[in-house]
Formats: C-alpha cells, structure tokens, sequence
C-alpha cells in the first residue's frame, strides 16, 4: 500500500490502515517528517498554535476574483500536511451537508466520525476567560447584533450563533494529525515514511496503476505497491491525476502528457469560502488591554466564530475575527466574513509536466451567473460595519485600512478589493457516480476507470461543507480509511444451499 | 532476512560453447534469495538465462527478481550477463517483479537501457529499469 502524501488525510489513512490491516503501508510525503512529537524534532512554528506559520508553504499562487490581485494559496508542506500550519479552528459544519456527498454514512456516523476526529485532535473549546480582548468585544458585538451566544460549533444541528471556537491546541501546540493519527502506530515496522520525496507521476497499466515514480533529492525512487492512495490535496492529488495522464484528455494533450484515462472532472469543480476582510488599526484602548493580556499569557490570533444568515436556512455566513501584527509591532484588527455555500467553480490545469512547477489555480470566485456569492458576500460586510459600530467594538478600533471598512456603502470593487480566501480548497477530484458529469472518484474514493488507485482527502469533497474544512477531512478521510480495510461481506454459501 | 545461496551452473557449460577460455574465469557463479517479512528477493548475479536460473524461480518463488543485463562479454566468447532475450525469458517464467540493472555504467556491457526497454515493449512485458542511483520501493499489500 502506498499513500502519495502525507498531510491531513494522508496521515489518517496511513495510521488508520496500519490499525486495521496487515498491510504494509508506504507513505510519500513531499515535506519534511520530523518524527513523533514527543522525540522533540518538530520546528517551534508548526507547533505554536496562537499564530499561522508560513515556513513549509507549497508556494502555490493563482487568480482571485477577476480584475483583481492574484492570491496566495498556503498549503503546508509536510508530514501533517496543512493540519500542521492552520488556524486550529475545527468546527464541524451543517449535518445535512454531509449526505449531499453520496457517501454511505447516516447522520449517526457522521457526527461519530467527528467526535472520533476531534478526540484524535485533542480539540477543546476556548473558555470565555481564555478570550482576548479583542476576541471578547467581537462576540459581544455579535450578539449586539443578534447572533446568540451559543456553544453549538460543533454540532451538526446547530444554527446561528456565535460562541469559541473548538480548537486542537493542547498545552499551546497545534496538535496535527501526524501526531493524533500517525504517532500511535509509528513503532510499527509496517509503516514507512519517506520524506522529501516528491511524486511525479503513477504509472498506470490499463486500469490498474503498477508504480508510482517520486523524486528525492534529485534522484528517483519508484514505489510499487498493490494498491495507491493520494492524499495530496485539493492541489496536489488533481496534479499527480493529471501527470499520470488521468484527466480531460484534450487538456492532457496540450501540455505533452499522453492521456491514460479520460476523465473530465479532474481540476475542475474548484472551490473554497470566498471571503471579504474588513481591516482596522487597534485603538489605544485595545492596545493597551492587549498588553494587559499578553502581559500574563500568550495573545493567540483568532478564537471565536460566528455563524450567521445571509440567503440560506440555517445559516451561510463564518464570521472569523483575529488580530495580527503591523510592521512596527502595532495590532491590526481583521474582521473577516466567509460565504460558506459558494456556487461559483474554477479549476487547476497543469503548466508543465515538471512536478516542481506549479499549475495554474483560478478558482474563479464570485463568478457565478446568479451573482449569489457576492450577494451574500455583500450581506455578509452589512452584518460586519453593524458589529464595527457595535457598542462592545466601536471603541477597539481606530483607523479603517481599506475602503469596504471606511465607507458606509462599499460599492462592489470596494468588496472586490478586499477579497480573500478561507484556505479551504475542496472539490477537484470529487466524488460521484458519472464520469461524464465530472466525477473522478466513486464513493469509495476509487478513481473512475481504475481498479487499484484511490484519492481520499479535500479534493474528493463535491460540495464543500459549512464548516472550517479540517474536521470534516479527517473524518471523512476516516471513514473511507475503514471502509477499505473492511471488505463488504461475501455471501455465505451455506444460506444460499438453504435458500436453494 | 533468511539468506539462499543459489549455485548457477557454470555459464559456458549451460551454453555449451567455448569452454576452455571462459569457464575457468567465471565460474561458480552465485545468485542469493533474500528472504524478507514481507518480499523474497531472488538477486541472480552474473549469470545469463539458464535451467539453474529457471529452477531457481520455480524452487522459491521469489516476489522479486533482480538480474544482470548489459550483454556483458569478455573480449572473447558469449555474454556472460543476460542479453535482451535473456531478461524477456526471465520475465515469461516468473510473475514476479524483474528488475532488470548492470546496464551502461560498465564498458564491457553492449546493451543499453533504452535497447532492454524496446524489446521489452515489443513483447509487451513489464520490467523495471531503474536509472543509476535510483531506488526501488516495494510497498506491497
């Protein structure tokens, strides 16, 4: 068994197969394995929770909205993937969702899959007394606004409300899944990591993929195993599709890539949370309350989430505030909102067969026909100039440091100007049952047209979640972790005697 | 690990042809089996495609076989490693991995990787040709 990357899902999978099979599992991991957390090799940024990393970032840019800046897409680049370098909120998003995949999974299981990931993760939730000033002001501005006070984040059932977010953060340290998953089975000599190993492309033979080839420190390492599982990512497991010749065969074709099984949908249905950023410098008030704080304790970015309506029942809108440092050591107040159900669709295509060269990414936000995600987007900045000028906040914040925070009425470029992500990218290798429509993987993760290779991790996900997207991948990588291990039952021949 | 010495016969007696110069420089010829927890690695050695070679395959059943190609030759006499017809014989006996290597690094080797892999791919067979330092990863399951 080989497992082509070993990020978020990656490392599940690993962990999960090594527990319930005899099967010897290979995982390739393009980052760096600092081994267990408790051998003391892990880098003090991937562990500090209270800020994001930038360290082991994959580098990939690509379009934001149309006429606008290109982005930055961090995506973490070792063992743990991006569960090593994220903002720790993990939140589980809207049950019903979830059943819009096609997977096989009730709502029982669902909700089981995420208490299993959040025990794995070692996921709290943030005391009130915990909060930052900043972080308390902007709850108290939410429910000045009319978003209750609730501790429902991580409850399928849960509706509008604000509250601490669940986070995985124990004793201070960002608790990724290489330690909650892989760190229990790494005494077992079934399991192997190689890191710093780079994969170029798996090698297929008709339907059934013979090897995987892998750069490693300019040398190459071929893989041969019975079965193939990439857990790349939204990004990468789309380009490791595309450089085996698994994709839309005229686009295969364009780049020099000779087409092994057509398969439309991989790239395509790219997307993520849209998001607008309304930015303040600190008042004086809360510079000096903010050193208060930092005086006793560590001062940690963002803490609390607000869940809230702009078009659609339950609710549609995160709102995920947090405070980061200027240039001259001053804070900056950033009051984000994320519209959680986009329709808008891009894609990944590859730039080059080299596996180093990065593709081309445009998500093509906010493009869709109906113009729902500006729309929402739009309501979205309405509900945050209401929590600026809040009783709790209003004094916290000085001068605005965009246009959407300064005008009463931001006109669209205003909003387009301001635009960001939520660094949730799903949907390019997405789950379903017709090729022709776009599906690349069945609701096993199997990949259409193959008998051997698989794809479990973001990239799989058809219809993103309302939901910070690193619980449910953990859980969603879970259960197809199981699933695999656990053959569907044969017929018993005994019965059917009887029955004849 | 288990460790099999596998005595070859000597090449030009299986050959049959110019005995007196070559044989007495080359033989025994040796090949090993690595007996591993999860993968027996038959490595042949120098030695070309041969009955001994063959019931080698069939006596431990190697998951893995690693052979000399290059169509090495002495300045007289037959190859002794195995030509492109040899390593296709190898791979018609066995289903298990071949790993075909001692190609181009070594100047008495007339045929090249790119040779070995057009004729594997005429006769539609699959056979690893790894590059020089490059490393082979058996995942298994």
């Amino acid at each position: 068994m080989a497992v082509l990357g070993g990020g978020t899902a990656g490392a599940v999978v690993a962990a999960r197969l090594i527990e319930l099979t005899p099967w010897s599992v290979t995982v390739i991991e393009a980052g760096p394995d600092y081994g267990a957390f408790a051998a003391g090799g892990w880098p003090a940024d991937l562990l500090d929770a209270l800020t994001l990393p930038d360290t082991h970032d994959w580098g990939y840019r690509g379009a934001g909205v149309p006429g606008g800046a290109e982005l930055t897409f961090e995506r973490a680049r070792v063992i743990g993937g991006c569960s090593a370098h994220n903002g720790c909120s993990q939140t589980t998003g809207y049950g019903p969702d979830y059943h819009r995949w096609g997977l096989s999974w009730d709502d029982k299981q669902v909700a089981q899959a995420m208490r299993d990931a959040a025990a794995a993760l070692r996921v709290r939730a943030y005391s009130d007394d915990e909060l930052t000033p900043f972080q308390a002001a902007a709850m108290e501005a939410m429910v000045a606004c009319g978003i209750p006070r609730t501790d429902d984040l991580d409850d399928l059932d849960g509706g509008v409300g604000c509250g601490p977010s669940p986070v995985n953060n124990p004793d201070g340290v960002r608790w990724n899944t290489a330690f909650g998953f892989l760190d229990p089975v790494r005494a077992e000599p079934r399991l192997r990591v190689l890191d710093h190993a780079v994969v170029d492309h798996v090698e297929l033979d008709g339907p059934t993929a013979r090897r995987a080839h892998i750069r490693r420190h300019d040398r190459g390492v071929t893989v041969e195993a019975e079965r193939f599982i990439l857990c790349g990512g939204a990004y990468g497991s789309a380009e490791m599709l595309l450089r085996s010749g698994i994709g839309p065969a005229s686009e295969l074709a364009a780049v020099g890539i000779r087409p092994r099984l057509d398969l439309p949908g991989v790239g395509q249905n790219l997307h993520d949370h849209p998001t607008v950023e309304l930015r303040f410098t600190a008042s004086e008030e809360l510079t000096r309350r903010l050193a208060e704080y930092g005086g006793t304790r560590p001062v940690p970015d963002e803490q609390v989430i607000g869940k809230a309506r702009a078009a659609t029942d339950p609710y549609d809108l995160h709102l995920f505030p947090w405070t980061e440092r200027d240039r001259d050591g001053g804070w900056i107040c950033v009051l984000p909102v994320a519209c959680l159900t986009p329709h808008s669709r891009g894609a990944l295509r590859l730039a080059s067969t080299d596996p180093t060269a990065k593709p081309f990414i445009d998500h093509r936000y906010l493009t869709d026909a109906e113009g729902a995600d500006l729309a929402a987007l739009r309501d979205g900045v309405d509900l945050c100039r209401r929590l600026v000028a809040s009783k709790p906040l209003a004094p916290l914040l000085a001068r605005p440091l965009n246009a959407v925070s300064a005008d009463r009425s931001p006109d669209d470029k205003a909003l387009r100007a301001a635009f960001g992500h939520y660094w949730h990218p799903v949907g390019t290798c997405a789950i379903g049952d017709d090729p022709a429509s776009g599906a690349v993987v069945d609701t096993t993760g199997r990949v259409h047209g193959t008998d051997n290779l698989w794809v479990i991790d973001a990239s799989i996900v058809p219809t993103i979640p309302r939901a910070t997207t690193n619980l449910p991948v953990v859980a969603v990588a879970d259960h197809l972790a199981r699933a695999m291990a656990t053959p569907p039952p044969q017929p018993d021949p005994l019965e059917n005697r009887a029955c004849a | 690990m288990r460790l099999t010495l596998i005595r070859h016969a000597s090449l030009l007696i299986e050959l049959g042809r110019q005995t007196f110069l070559v044989d007495p420089l080359m033989a025994p010829v040796s090949g090993f089996v690595f007996d591993g927890e999860e993968q027996r690695v038959y490595v042949a050695g120098d030695t070309v495609w041969c009955a001994d070679v063959g019931d080698a395959l069939d006596d431990h059943a190697p998951t893995v076989v690693v052979v000399n190609a290059g169509e090495a030759r002495m300045t007289e006499g037959d190859p002794i490693t195995m030509t492109a017809q040899d390593v296709l014989a190898v791979a018609r006996h066995t289903p298990a991995t071949v790993v075909a290597v001692h190609m181009e690094a070594l100047n008495h080797c007339v045929l090249t990787r790119k040779d070995l892999a057009a004729k594997l791919a005429d006769a539609n067979l699959d056979v690893l040709i790894p590059a020089d330092g490059e490393t082979l990863m058996l995942a298994g399951a």
